[in-house]
This record gives structure tokens, C-alpha cells and sequence, in this order.
């Protein structure tokens, strides 16, 4: 397989679609769990408002895997390589929050392709929660 | 857990929780939505044929799940108002499995006046029961 066949594959040639996720206290429950990080700040309400959504939650529903038009063919999956984040808002529990990407670079290193993406979560309110940028690789099977 | 403060100096170090990594907690980080059919879902993370399928050796653990744990420790080193300004950078150096025992370590490498506050720049790191690095970054903020 080429490397421009895999590049299309994992960047999308029509780009990604958006994704919109509700966090209700029981999914933000679900991943302090996973985290190990039970903070009064993720449970109790606070500032006559929500609890806040766990960091953690925010940056694993936005991997580009969410996209309703992410897809991988069978035997290949996008590998984490590397990770910038810019924390702009707490999310508060409760909220719809809506994930965007857009591929911002694209780079070989040791005969393999990276590709940059960068994702940007807003908030129903629209105000802006966080913003990420993913290096990523595919891994593929010998199929 | 010490807070940086303005007499925090160059070269202090700062260690978090030691958190191990249960398949359980994998797969409500990695698994998808608890109440959803099928759960856990299928994936690089959370199946071993999945992921040998993708020409992995291992199921490994998403690196967004121990980055929430570098978060953890940045939320208590800067205070929690570093959700509304922070930033870090992450490259994932190693596989993390399943049951591994990761701790999170951090140093300060630079400190500048800023207003009325201070700004750190921190080394930070994810090791294993092994002491290897299994992940390596920086963070910002001001306190």
C-alpha cells in the first residue's frame, strides 16, 4: 500500500466530521474511575454551577476516533505518538460539548508517516474548553 | 502534595500518586460508554487479537489515560486554575500494560515574573514499577 493511499485513509479527504457528546455525571463518574482521580471539584457542585468534567474524559472523547467519519480498515489503527494541549475552560457535567478536526501538518520520521490533527472541544455555551494536537501513525496488521 | 509557590526554586521536584492501571479501569477509559451495548468495545486498548491484528505486539493502554494522571498533578501543583490556562506537551516513549504501576514525577526548570504572578515551566514524566519512562513532557502555568 502507498504511503498517499494510507495518508487519505487516516486524514479524511472530505475532512471529519464533527462529533457532539453530552456528559452526564455517571459517564464523568465512569472515568474518574478509570483515572483514579475522585476530586471533590468532579463531584460536588461549585460556583452555583456543575461539577467540571474530568480532564481525562475531555481528551479521550476527542481522539479523532470519535468522528462519526473516522474509519480505519480492518487491521489498522491509529497509534498516539505524541501530544500538545492547551486547557482554555474547565467543561462542567451536564453540558453538550462538540468536538472539530482539521489535519495541520503532516511528517515522515524513520520511514514513517505522522499525521498532525488538531482538535478544539467548545462547549454549549460556546465557549472553548480545550485544544489538542495529536501526532499519530497507523499500525497495520500483515494483511 | 506541595503547591508551587513563589519561593518554589529551579530544580524542585515533585512526585504524584502511584496508580496501578487494572484491566477494569482500562476498560472504562477505553471501552466506551459503560451503558452501551457490547461494552467494552473492541479495540488497540482493550482487546489482545484486536490489537495483534493491527501488528501490535500488545494490547497497550491509551496514553490519554496516564495523561490524565499528569494532569492530576499539574491541577495540584498549579492550583486548579490551570484548566483555564495551562498547557503541556507529551510524547509517549513506551508501552504501558495492562496492570503496570505508573507514577508521576515532575521538576521545575524555569521560573519567571509575570504580572503580578509567576510563571513555572516543569519537566514532568509518567515511570513504570521499573522506573523507566514511559511517557515525557513539559507543562506550563503561572500561579
Amino acid at each position: 500500500m502507498s504511503e498517499r493511499k494510507e495518508k487519505s485513509q487516516f486524514s479524511g479527504e472530505d475532512g471529519f466530521e464533527p462529533f457532539a457528546f453530552q456528559v452526564t455525571p455517571e459517564l464523568n463518574e465512569q472515568y474518574l474511575y478509570a483515572v483514579q482521580d475522585y476530586h471533590p471539584r468532579y463531584l460536588e457542585e461549585r460556583d452555583s454551577g456543575s461539577p467540571w468534567v474530568h480532564p481525562g474524559l475531555l481528551l479521550n472523547q476527542s481522539n479523532l476516533t470519535r468522528s462519526p467519519s473516522f474509519g480505519l480498515k480492518a487491521g489498522m489503527a491509529g497509534v498516539h505518538a505524541k501530544e500538545e494541549v492547551e486547557f482554555l475552560n474547565p467543561g462542567r457535567v451536564g453540558k453538550q460539548f462538540r468536538v472539530t478536526w482539521k489535519v495541520v501538518e503532516e511528517y515522515e520520521k524513520r520511514d514513517k508517516l505522522y499525521t498532525v490533527i488538531e482538535a478544539l472541544i467548545v462547549d454549549e455555551d460556546g465557549r472553548e474548553i480545550l485544544r489538542r494536537r495529536t501526532h499519530g501513525v497507523i499500525a497495520k496488521g500483515q494483511k | 502534595m506541595r503547591k508551587l509557590t513563589p519561593d518554589t526554586k529551579i530544580g524542585d521536584e515533585f512526585t504524584g500518586k502511584r496508580k496501578t492501571i487494572s484491566e477494569a479501569r482500562v476498560f472504562a477509559f477505553s471501552g466506551g460508554r459503560m451503558n452501551a451495548a457490547g461494552w467494552p468495545a473492541k479495540n488497540i486498548h482493550t482487546d489482545l487479537e484486536f490489537a495483534r491484528s493491527c501488528g501490535l505486539q500488545t494490547r497497550s493502554v491509551s496514553g490519554t489515560q496516564y495523561m490524565g494522571y499528569l494532569i492530576e498533578l499539574m491541577v495540584d501543583l498549579f492550583g486548579e486554575n490551570w484548566l483555564s490556562h495551562g498547557k503541556m506537551d507529551l510524547k509517549f516513549v513506551a508501552i504501558v500494560d495492562v496492570e503496570d504501576s505508573l507514577m508521576t514525577k515532575a521538576v521545575v526548570t524555569s521560573k519567571e515574573l509575570e504580572g503580578s504572578g509567576t510563571r513555572f515551566v516543569l519537566d514532568m514524566w509518567c515511570e513504570n514499577q521499573h522506573g523507566n519512562k514511559v511517557a515525557v513532557g513539559t507543562a506550563m502555568g503561572c500561579i
